[in-house]
């Protein structure tokens, strides 16, 4: 035997089958064009007529070696900003570069650093620190200045004040409220004598914490604050933003100093109250808007032409504005931020949707979506055991019953979840008095799943109460497809009445109470409102729960297969909660009181518990119960005891049998019965239509001696039930055959075979067992063979098989030790109809290969194949597999395969013996 | 003309799934049809494999298989996208969808019934199928992996088959070692033939070449446009190492 090769360029073993004895992967590969190395090549900095573009992070990033540049996060005027982290002080950081056309000044580098040294002294809470600043990239030439000049500063994450007022109207409240922390850093540059030049309300940040920072003070000077500067008029807002401008930095920029920022100050001020610039001849606030009178004063003062008639100091500023805005800002210490979360809050959202109503609807549509296409996928699954010559379960791959399972965990969880949030929300709207909208939105979301239940309870009465009264009358009949149709619409009506009800009661109230100066709720009102939520929430938990018992259902099976063990794991929707097993009484309910549905539901619980606490304090402002655990407890006690509930529901008798009499009415038709009986074998035949949505189960059982006999090789593939969810009506055929078998003599040790012998022609069976009626819900067809009595002959057998569809389960595979004497063989049959109350989900499986699985190597497979041990086999084996090779065709077949793939083929006219010998040859040669 | 077809694709009209592509909007069918009976043809063992791997039995495969070209053969393509224009990819699709649904196969036996499109006892599928590598489990990288191997097979047979011609067969057996980049020592190989070592340099350089062009024209029967083949190759090269 030839060692392995091995490829010499990437060193794997080469297979047998090897092209050309050449590495498959190397030589494939040799065939691509060899790879171009991709060059990055920073884009050249064009100026088309909207601006230069901004490089890409990954063009940045050589240059700036010790950051990681991670996002662009915006254009300004002068260059670009990017987001960037420092990974070693660990932290964000936002690189501001410069475009290249400012820095063309030659004696921008010396300004540069300047400014640079003055900005990095500014140390204030309110105004965006700088870390560093330098300039990279190459030269150009040997004189001009090198490519980027770059600021690294702190970063705020946050919005600026133009997305704040963009998004919403901005209320003088939160403008007062900015105001102060504003003028604090505004006066504390200008004491260091440094000014900004540049205010407008896209260099006001204002972070999640509500903490107001100015950026980019100074930085305006850098880009050459003349106005004969051509190259920034023309790319447009390089030199500040006019209109914010104060007249002097326009008309004589060089006598520019800080009162400038002083008048852009009042125009961002002018613009934060009433939502529009500051020009020409313009209103004074307190006419565009709601506020003060006398904050006018302020914003004109600000304003004026003259800088020697403004406001000299914003510190000045800050003061008239606190007075005037009341003791409630006036204490904000100037050093420390000022949190604004209450007005930042309100402005990003105000009025607005519940955000509550519009995630309980989310999620009730998500819920439908989970369950619509898993009942559309059932056709994906058919199922089987045994032997490689039978059926084969066909999975779907793992990611997608991962996929198919979070789906449904979080679709189960809808219903609760949809009602629940729909119905805090509905408070949460009236009790917001008018900041909230939306309330038909969460009324839908409250009353969908409840009154869909409620919908379907009520066509399942009314079905139940047709059928009784039916009964009653002696009508022996089922419901057909048309009549379901019509029970399910007629509840409709009672729909209508009861929606329209319920929403004349919830949104009625809700009318009144909806305007916009209602005060806030009394603090009794908030007390009793925990009360009603956790019973609201009970009552529709509970309702759910039980439809939960006709749930979603994980299901698990482990199966061998001649690739190895299938372990599958599918979901099923609305899936009985028992397995079958077939017995002489017909077959069994087995309840799986555990599975993965609780788990679901626990998860959903769960989830939805947070949820709801979440969105109380948010939604409705209800400050934090102080004894929140008390709450806790509750919920905790709630969901646990629903869940005991449920499960107790569950290991009950099968709820299900109730609803059979209205799905299974279709009988079981047994349409023909046919016999053979030939010399050696007995066949009987049965051919059977079963209805769409039914199930047809085989169940066999043989006795000996009056007990019950177990055939190995045979039980479990006998009890195996053919799956027809397709919807097509089942039309095949069972088989059962029973073989006289061949003529092997009793072993050395004097076992025999077990026997069921016959004589030919006139049989020793009685047709019995044929019960000539259709199938009435209770009892399948049984057949009834036996019992029957013999003494086997030395040198009598007779194999027991079963076939099925024209496929053997069985060969001559067993054997028996009789315990002397007469043998006495029963065979009982029964074919049952067994209703599907379930789609099958999805399946989808792992396969693993266990040890006990079907080795793959051609020795193993020989081995296993033929029962022949690596050690050589004996005697008595021998003849078994030479009995074998000659009475199974597929064997033989095999065997000559196998010998012809290792070079050895063997002719058809070779012996059974002969063909054992080539076997055990290449068992020795492989060894 | 089609519209539809992705663009490139005319340059490669003549191939065989381009030709089956191009039937369904209103091509030649009889050659589409043809052309789709040829690629069944050169394509058989990796699905056949594939079926194997799956946990049927050899009979039954077979049974399978042919069933499947059958139901190829009569719907002739019809769901394939043009938008996506693998063969392999689409057959391997198709077949899984095909056993999915149990319940055609006995139906489609009934229907290819007689119409033998393979020759099973020459195939020889299971001798075949037997040195595949029980290493792998995965039905769907066997095919894949299968595919590849065969599609190197068979560039490999016609490029031994042009050399033949020449009588050239020993060049050929002497150099193929240069295409998958294995760098035996040039100075042997030169002696071995009795070429200068410039003459090799040359010679190797156009039986690459060639290599190249064969294979991707093996690889451009399979797809719909010259974009895609260099795509397919990556694809496979990966398959193939991951192996």
């Amino acid at each position: 035997m030839n060692a392995p090769q091995t490829c010499p360029k990437c060193g794997s073993t080469l297979a047998p089958d090897a092209p050309e004895g050449l590495c498959p992967a190397c030589l494939m590969a040799g065939a691509l064009p060899t790879d171009a190395t991709i060059k990055l090549t920073p884009s050249q900095m064009r100026t088309p007529p909207h601006g230069p573009v901004a490089p890409a992070p990954e063009e940045l990033a050589p240059l700036f070696p010790q950051l990681e540049i991670i996002e662009l996060l915006g254009r300004g005027g002068m260059g670009a900003v990017y987001k960037a982290r420092q990974p070693k002080l660990n932290r964000f950081v936002a690189l501001k570069i410069i475009a290249g056309d400012a820095a063309a000044d030659p004696h921008f580098a010396e300004r540069f650093q300047r400014e640079a040294q003055a900005l990095a002294k500014l140390n204030h809470p309110n105004i965006v620190s700088v870390f560093d600043f330098g300039m990279v990239g190459p030269r150009r030439t040997e004189d001009s200045p090198p490519h980027l000049y770059y600021f690294l500063m702190e970063f705020v994450d946050g919005a600026n004040l133009r997305a704040m007022m963009q998004s919403g109207e901005m209320r003088p409240e939160a403008a007062l409220a900015l105001i102060p922390a504003f003028c604090d850093a505004l006066q504390y540059a200008h004491d260091e004598g440094v000014v900004h030049r540049d205010i407008k309300p896209e260099n006001v940040l204002v972070d999640k914490k509500g903490r107001v920072k100015i950026a980019d003070f100074g930085l305006a000077k850098l880009t050459g604050g003349d106005a004969h500067d051509h190259t920034l008029t023309r790319t447009g807002m390089h030199l500040g933003t006019p209109r914010y401008m104060a007249p002097e930095q326009v008309e004589k920029p060089e006598t520019v100093d800080h009162r400038a920022d002083i008048y852009s100050l009042g125009v961002v001020f002018y613009e934060m109250l009433t939502g529009e610039l500051p020009m020409g001849r313009f209103d004074p606030p307190s006419k565009k808007v709601d506020v003060d009178v006398k904050l006018d004063d302020i914003v004109l003062r600000s304003l004026e032409k003259e800088p020697a008639r403004r406001y000299q100091h914003a510190s000045e500023i800050k003061s008239d504005v606190q007075s005037v805005a009341g003791s409630a800002t006036a204490n904000t210490p100037p050093a420390a931020a000022a949190p604004l979360p209450a007005v930042a809050a309100e402005y990003v959202a105000q009025p607005r949707l519940s955000r509550m109503a519009l995630i309980g609807a989310i999620w009730g549509l998500f819920g439908l979506i989970a369950v619509i296409p898993s009942v559309l996928l059932t056709k994906t699954v058919a199922f089987s055991q045994g032997k490689p010559s039978s059926l084969i379960y066909e999975p779907p791959p793992l990611a997608f019953t991962i996929f198919m399972g979070v789906l449904l965990c979080i679709g189960a969880g809808a219903p609760i979840g949809t009602t629940i949030l729909g119905a805090i929300s509905m408070s949460n709207i009236k009790k917001s008095g008018g900041k909230l909208h939306g309330l038909p939105l969460a009324f839908a979301d409250t009353v969908f799943f409840p009154m869909l239940l409620l919908h379907g309870a009520m066509a399942v009465a009314l079905g139940l109460l047709i059928l009784t009264i039916m009964k009653l009358a002696g009508v022996n009949a089922g419901l057909g497809a048309l009549e379901m149709g019509l029970l399910a619409m007629l509840p409709l009506i009672a729909d209508f009445f009861i929606v329209r009800s319920l929403w004349r009661k919830m949104a009625g109230r809700a009318a009144t109470v909806h305007s916009t100066h209602e005060t806030p709720a009394a603090p009794s009102d908030v007390v009793k409102k925990p009360r009603k939520r956790h019973l609201l929430t009970t009552g529709l938990a509970l309702l759910f729960f039980t439809a939960f018992i006709f749930g979603i259902d994980f299901r698990g099976s482990s199966v061998m297969t001649a690739g190895g063990r299938n372990s599958n794991a599918y979901v099923g929707a609305f899936d009985p909660w028992f397995v079958y097993e077939g017995t002489s009484k017909g077959f069994h309910h087995h309840l799986q009181p555990f599975s993965w549905s609780f788990f679901a539901l626990v998860v959903a619980g769960i989830t939805f518990g947070a949820l709801w606490r979440v969105g109380r304090e948010d939604d409705a402002k209800v400050p934090r119960d102080p004894a929140w655990w008390r709450d806790w407890w509750k919920q905790v006690g709630i969901w646990g005891g629903l869940l005991l509930i449920a499960c107790v529901i569950r290991t009950a008798k099968d709820p299900q049998k109730v609803l059979q009499p209205i799905t299974s009415s279709a009988p079981l038709i047994v349409a023909e019965k046919t016999e053979t009986r030939e010399t050696d074998h007995y066949l009987c035949r049965y051919k059977i239509s079963a209805p769409p949505d039914h199930r047809v189960a085989v169940w066999l059982e043989t006795t000996r001696e009056g007990k019950p006999v177990v055939l190995p090789g045979l039980k479990d593939q006998v009890s195996f039930a053919e799956q027809h969810e397709t919807g097509e009506a089942f039309d095949g055929h069972v088989e059962f055959s029973l073989m006289n078998g061949s003529r092997i003599s009793p072993d050395s040790k004097g076992r025999w075979r077990w026997d069921f012998k016959f004589d030919s022609g006139k049989g020793r069976f009685t047709p019995g067992g044929w019960i000539d009626n259709p199938f009435d819900g209770k009892a399948g067809v049984i057949m009834d063979r036996g019992p029957e009595r013999w003494q086997p002959k030395p040198g009598e057998t007779v194999s027991l098989m079963v076939i099925r569809a024209g496929r053997e389960f069985s060969g001559s595979d067993f054997t028996q030790q009789p315990p002397g004497g007469e043998v006495e063989l029963r065979l009982k049959a029964r074919i049952d109809l067994v209703p599907l109350f379930h789609r099958r989900v999805s399946g989808l499986s792992s396969t693993s290969t266990e040890p006990d699985a079907l080795p793959e190597t051609p020795l193993g497979r020989i081995a296993a194949g033929f029962e022949i041990d690596t050690k050589l086999p004996d005697d008595e084996t021998r003849r078994a597999l030479i009995e074998k090779l000659k009475t199974n065709p597929s064997k033989r077949a095999d065997a000559e395969a196998i010998l012809k793939s290792v070079g050895t083929p063997i002719t058809k006219e070779a012996t059974p013996e002969d063909v054992l010998k080539a076997l055990e040859e290449v068992v020795k040669a492989l060894k | 003309m089609n519209d539809s077809i992705a663009p490139g694709a005319r340059e490669f009209q003549t191939t065989r799934w381009s030709l089956v592509l191009a039937a369904q909007h209103g091509g030649d069918a009889t050659r589409a049809h043809k052309a789709m009976s040829e690629l069944c043809r050169d394509y058989w063992y990796p699905l056949y494999a594939f079926v194997r791997r799956r946990g049927h039995a050899p009979h039954d495969a077979q049974d399978l298989t042919q069933a499947f070209f059958a139901t190829l053969m009569e719907t002739n393509a019809t769901a394939a996208d043009p938008r996506r224009g693998r063969f392999r990819s689409y057959l391997l699709g198709a077949l899984k969808h095909f056993l999915a649904n149990d319940f055609h196969r006995a139906n489609a036996q009934k229907r290819g019934g007689g119409q033998q499109l393979l020759e099973w006892d020459a195939l020889e599928p299971e001798a075949r199928y037997a040195l595949e590598p029980a290493a792998e489990t995965d039905a769907d990288t066997l095919y894949d992996r299968r595919w590849a191997l065969d599609l190197l097979d068979r560039a490999m047979k016609r490029l031994r088959g042009e050399f033949a011609a020449k009588k050239d067969e020993s060049t050929f057996d002497a150099l193929k070692g240069t295409l998958s980049g294995a760098e035996a020592s040039r100075e042997d190989i030169a002696k071995k033939l009795g070429m200068s070592e410039g003459a090799l340099k040359v010679a190797v350089h156009r039986l690459r070449q060639r290599y190249r062009e064969v294979l991707r024209a093996e690889i451009a029967e399979t797809v719909d446009s010259t974009g895609d083949v260099e795509d397919e190759m990556r694809h496979l090269v990966a398959v193939l190492r991951a192996s």
